[in-house]
């Protein structure tokens, strides 16, 4: 293998890799802009991938086959959405301390995922899923083709939401509410904002965002459900929102970095270069340790109430 | 020690009941969940009248009497003297307030 073709490998593996990370880490962001950081991202994750799965296995061979991914994808965010309800319930409404209730959703999805998959589908069973879908044209640009534009639809929709993210953000009457409360919710709070429902309709839409992460992975990369399918991608995404420093464009260049790293990895073991596997397999954690320790330095812009419940009754 | 005894017994679970691994997940993810919502339902009387009000506003029974002195028995403690302020201080001070400025604007 040529140079050449060894790099444009890592870079057509790199942009799919990045997509479970990025759709997660672009939900994560609004719950982090917004106060709360959830740490069962990989429970919901697991759930959403499980629930997209589901569909494309029983409706096989029916006449609904045809939108058996879709339904998948719908149901996935949908379930990731009450799960994020379901914390914010948790660490909103009764206060609890976000990080020992993020662990304990993550065990609450990742269990209850994979004892619903031994009950109903048994074993490891691969599904159609979702196919590339080349975009016209553009696919056939040498280099920039294959890289950019020869995926699937939910690839180019990662990419697409994160200018939309961004703008919700920073543009948009609710992307303010979301910051303020966020960053000084007692402030937000004496404005009229109701800190309480803004965190709600936060953590819904980061629950939503992750289950369509997992839904992506069952769907249209790994095309199967197993237990370990999500492999502490959800945990990467927490840790991608603070290396894009809680901007989607951020954490877009991070989710990128890390699949790219994770790409040259497994490129290294396919080429059979004479390399140590297990530093390979190490690589994209030491990088993202490392660039999180540069990041640390640099400075932080980050919601000042993060992991602080609001209490509106509290002396101060 | 609590999260220790959660694998102890999940161990002890797997084994003698025979009950899957990730049952075992549930379970503790459920508990851990329950107990950390717990903590601030049994501390705060306000969160379980609150509860108990919404709930049975939910199920069309007769509310429970919300304890003295809490925002839902005084909703607005600038009106007349209210029964439930009667025993207060406040309320007291309030009518006094009331009476005095009626008798200066006369």
């Amino acid at each position: 293998m040529n140079t050449g073709s060894f790099v444009l490998n890592i870079l057509i593996l790199g942009v799919p890799f990045s997509v479970a990370l990025l759709l997660a880490a672009l939900g994560e962001t609004i719950n982090q802009r917004a106060g709360i950081f959830n740490l069962g991202c990989e429970g919901i994750m697991a759930m959403g991938a499980f629930i997209a799965f589901l569909p494309p296995f029983f409706l096989a061979g029916t006449p609904y086959a045809a939108q058996a991914n879709l339904i998948g994808l719908v149901l996935s965010m949908g379930v990731g959405a009450l799960l994020g309800i379901l914390f914010a319930l948790v660490v909103v409404t009764f206060r609890a301390p976000q990080g020992i209730a993020g662990i304990g959703l993550q065990m609450l999805g990742w269990g209850t995922a994979g004892t619903l998959f031994r009950h109903y589908v048994g074993g490891v069973t691969g599904v159609p899923g979702i196919p590339a879908m080349p975009i016209p044209v553009l696919s056939k640009i040498p280099i920039l083709g294959p890289v950019l534009f020869n995926h699937n639809p939910l690839v180019y929709l990662a990419f697409l939401l994160v200018p939309v993210f961004w703008y919700i953000l920073f543009k948009t009457p609710w992307g303010l509410r979301v910051r303020a409360v966020g960053t000084y919710p007692r402030a937000a709070d004496s404005l009229g904002i109701n800190v309480a429902r803004v965190r709600y309709q936060a953590l819904a839409l980061g629950g939503a965002m992750a289950g369509l992460a997992g839904a992506y992975l069952s769907l249209a990369q790994a095309k199967m459900f197993a237990d370990d399918l999500i492999a502490g991608r959800g945990f990467i995404a927490v840790a991608l929102v603070y290396f894009g420093r809680w901007n989607p464009v951020g954490v877009m260049g991070g989710a990128l970095l890390f699949s790219l790293a994770q790409s040259l990895q497994l490129s290294i073991q396919v080429a059979g270069i004479n390399f140590p596997y297990e530093f390979a397999v190490m690589f994209p954690y030491v990088l993202v340790i490392i660039v999180l320790a540069l990041v640390r330095k640099a400075k932080m812009v980050g919601p000042s109430s993060l992991g602080k419940p609001f209490d509106r009754e509290q002396r101060i | 020690m609590f999260f220790g005894l959660l694998l102890l017994g999940a161990d002890m679970t797997q084994r003698l009941a025979d009950v899957p691994a990730n049952m075992v997940l549930v379970l503790q993810g459920a508990i851990i969940l329950a107990i950390v919502s717990a903590r601030q339902f049994i501390n705060n009387p306000y969160v379980q009248d609150s509860l108990a009000r919404r709930l049975s506003r939910m199920f069309g029974r007769p509310m429970p009497p919300a304890p003295p002195g809490s925002i839902q028995a005084c909703p607005d403690p600038s009106d007349s003297p209210d029964p439930c302020l009667a025993d207060e201080p406040l309320a007291e001070a309030l009518a006094a307030q009331k009476k005095s400025s009626g008798e200066a604007r006369s």
